[in-house]
């Protein structure tokens, strides 16, 4: 015979089952809370070589006794959020990658910028500091050029710059980086277009880190405000996960301000007039001409990247005078592609690849075959 | 006798009793005529001087003023200046404490056992718990409502010009107070806005089960109820950050914000400055000076290193050639030298800044090959860039 159903037992029921699951769960979470959790970002020791204001360069050094790789690789991070990304945890380190292929890293840090520097312009990250930094690593390993890794609005400056000093760069590699803005497949891009700027920053001097990171929760309410913390409530009991959870919450809001006045013309000429692939922005009296960026050009961005979707990387290898551009799509979105394990195995080590093939006398090859003679190399 | 008589009058209509049986009051005395000087008690022929003797007579014009006065503060002329306010604020409180009320009172013929919505089929397409967000607020349009009321009727008070020694600190301080009341209704609204999707995200899950055949319907879990709920808020929120309404209200928040922000640190100013403690805004005067003096020594700095580079150069030819032809060598240094020495004099920058920056930036000159430069002076102190 059938057993009846009560509605309020199997409530009452189902109610205790679930309290029961979440104390559980709660009890495990505090025993994984009470260990002591690494949690601590960007572990790959390195040396600051240059500072200019609040900018710095970070110089991380190859341990390999001979380098694959003549010219350095400087990466320029974007001013949202910061270059830790890149190194957030051992064994999911695209710098750790970097550096065991024989590669020499320097990264800038562009600091917390203060209302101090509210004025300061891209003309002065680009022509100022960028160049300045380049000019400091040409001179300290006595080079003429040197490789270039953009990432996000990093890439942006990267490519402007390059524009303006091709003569300095070997190659130039940009990664998930907006060049065409007018594009309405990224929320942010329309968000963007609506934007008063002026009475944005007016108060604040700078764009406060706290209102771009609200932006960017808002951009999915769904997973990012709930169902992450939903998750994370699941995988207490997991060290694993909260210590990588942890790391990652680390980084999302250890967010800079923006300078206002990049903030305004990144707003302005990028996203409202898209001026840049029209080559038409103009950078302390110069104009950026894309057509000038004739250096090999890589240019990586996320299939599945919401924040700068691929309508908005995959016009500037048109636009560039380049004769070796290519093109690198990757399945992932914006994050995942430096931090994600899929992308461990395909994004950095592809750029390693790519920037051997442009090593004279072979680079990488070279130091494969140097390292099968001598494994300490 | 009613409770009303028991308990007191109605006030409004104690106030006019009052106003009325003063006014009437005062127009008696107006118009009272005072018994004349003699006492005998024979009567005056009419037309005489003595009939015509009124004491109250100089009083006559107070009397009228005060009876004017009287009237002008009547109820009836007298206008509430928050009529409005009080009668459309409390109209639309009304409005949305009813319907949460009533749908906080429906919640219990909802709330059967958890999930109940799910499951049985009388709440099918109905709002979660019998409470849908638009209902419970009284609908959106109730946000645009308070705002119309607010800037309508509120305006008559804070656009009262503001006179006087104080005016400046007075206009604002009703300057934050109209801005902060924009940008408070602004972000309810845009608030209710985004709390639209959790409900249509509800009701899209209890059709989904209903479409459910019963055997479906028995092994679902919460797990996938959350996740098929999961799914459908996700895509509210894409639709719902696509649509104009959306934009439309994001401006305006941003701008409601910004200038919320803004009144309210001129108003900050004001009370630093009656303290001696410098604002954002002296400060924001003091980092604008100091950001264009930076620029002007950045570009200092590099006339001089062109300078100094040219000399280089300049040094060089003079050693190439004989020292007969000294003078001439010297006329013969790049014009862009002589501009740029022209543009240095009169700043009369200290030299002595130039080789520190040139050692910190200047790009190799001539580097032996593609790769490696001319001399190898390695870097061992952190250079001290100072300017952009």
């Amino acid at each position: 015979m059938e057993r009846m159903t009560n509605p309020v037992v199997d409530a009452v029921t189902t109610l205790m089952a679930y309290g029961t699951e979440s104390l559980n769960r709660a009890r495990q979470g505090m025993d994984v809370f009470e260990n002591d959790l690494n949690t601590t970002i960007a572990e790959t020791p390195f040396e600051v070589v240059f500072e200019i204001d609040r900018v710095k360069l970070k110089h991380y050094r190859s341990e390999k006794k001979r380098q694959a790789f003549q010219r350095p690789l400087l990466v320029v991070y974007a001013l949202i959020n910061r270059e830790t990304m890149m190194d957030l945890q051992p064994g999911r380190s695209v710098l750790e990658t970097f550096l065991d292929s024989g590669l020499d890293v320097y990264m800038v840090d562009w600091g917390y910028p203060t209302r101090k520097d509210q004025h300061v312009t891209i003309d002065d990250h680009v022509n100022g500091y960028l160049d300045k930094i380049v000019d400091f690593i040409l001179k300290e390993n006595e080079l003429a050029t040197l490789n270039l890794m953009g990432i996000c609005m990093g890439g942006t400056f990267s490519t402007m710059y390059a524009s303006l000093y091709p003569e300095k760069i070997n190659t130039l590699i940009t990664t998930v980086t907006p060049t065409n803005f007018d594009t309405s497949e990224g929320l942010l891009h329309s968000w963007m277009k609506e934007l008063d700027v002026d009475k944005l920053i007016g108060s604040w001097g700078n764009m406060p880190a706290d209102v771009m990171n609200l932006g960017f929760l808002l951009l999915n309410p769904a997973r990012l405000m709930l169902d992450k913390y939903n998750n994370f409530a699941r995988n207490m009991g997991d060290k694993d996960f909260v210590e990588n959870f942890v790391r990652m919450e680390k980084w999302i809001f250890d967010s800079p301000d923006v300078p206002g006045a990049t903030f305004r013309q990144f707003i302005e000429d990028c996203y409202q007039k898209n001026l840049l692939i029209k080559n038409k922005m103009t950078l302390g009296g110069r104009t950026v001409d894309l057509r000038n960026i004739t250096m090999p050009i890589l240019n990586i961005y996320g299939k599945k990247d919401h924040l700068v979707p691929p309508e908005a990387c995959n016009r500037l290898i048109s636009a560039v005078g380049s004769r070796d551009a290519r093109d690198l799509c990757i399945d992932t979105g914006h994050i995942g592609i430096y931090v994600s394990s899929k992308s461990q195995n395909e994004f950095a080590p592809e750029i390693i690849k790519w920037l051997a093939d442009r090593e004279p006398g072979g680079g990488l090859s070279a130091w494969a075959s140097a390292a099968q003679e001598d494994p300490s190399v | 006798m009613t409770r009303k008589d028991q308990k007191g009058m109605d006030p409004t209509q104690f106030m006019d009793a009052v106003v009325k049986n003063s006014t009437r009051f005062w127009e008696g005395m107006a118009g009272f005529s005072w018994p004349t000087q003699d006492t005998s008690g024979s009567s005056k022929e009419a037309g005489t001087e003595s009939d015509s003797f009124n004491p109250w007579e100089p009083w006559e014009p107070a009397m009228e003023a005060w009876k004017q006065f009287q009237e002008s503060c009547s109820p009836e002329t007298f206008a509430d200046p928050f009529q409005m306010v009080r009668e459309e604020g409390f109209k639309q409180f009304e409005k949305v404490t009813k319907d949460g009320w009533d749908k906080l009172l429906s919640m219990g013929e909802g709330l059967t056992p958890p999930f109940s919505w799910a499951q049985s089929p009388f709440s099918w397409g109905q709002a979660p718990f019998g409470m849908g967000a638009a209902e419970l607020f009284g609908g959106k349009d109730t946000f645009k409502e308070i705002l119309k009321l607010m800037s309508g009727e509120m305006n008559r008070f804070t656009s009262i010009p503001p006179l006087g020694l104080s005016r400046n600190y007075q206009g604002k301080v009703v300057e934050v107070v109209d801005k902060g009341n924009q940008f408070l209704l602004t972000l309810g609204e845009y608030m209710f806005l985004m709390f639209s999707p959790l409900e249509q995200a509800m009701q899209m899950v209890q059709a989904t089960v209903k479409g459910l055949t019963d055997e479906e319907r028995q092994s679902l879990t919460p797990e996938s109820v959350y996740e098929t709920w999961l799914k459908e808020l996700e895509q509210g929120y894409f639709t719902l950050y696509g649509s104009e309404e959306y934009l439309g209200i994001l401006k305006r928040l941003v701008s409601a914000m910004g200038e919320f922000n803004l009144a309210r640190q001129n108003y900050m100013s004001d009370c630093l400055k009656l303290m001696g403690i410098p604002s954002e805004n002296d400060l924001d005067d003091l980092y604008r000076d100091l950001y264009s003096l930076k620029k002007k020594i950045s570009s200092l700095e590099n006339v001089i290193e062109k300078m100094a580079q040219s000399a280089k150069v300049a040094k060089t030819a003079e050693k190439a050639e004989a020292p007969v032809k000294e003078t001439k060598a010297a006329e013969k240094v790049d014009p862009s030298v002589k501009e740029a020495s022209k543009g240095a004099k009169p700043a009369k920058t200290p030299v002595k800044a130039a080789p520190k920056v040139q050692k910190a930036a200047t790009p190799k000159v001539a580097a032996k090959s593609a790769d490696k430069a001319g001399k190898p002076q390695k870097q061992t102190a952190k250079p001290a860039g100072k300017t952009p």
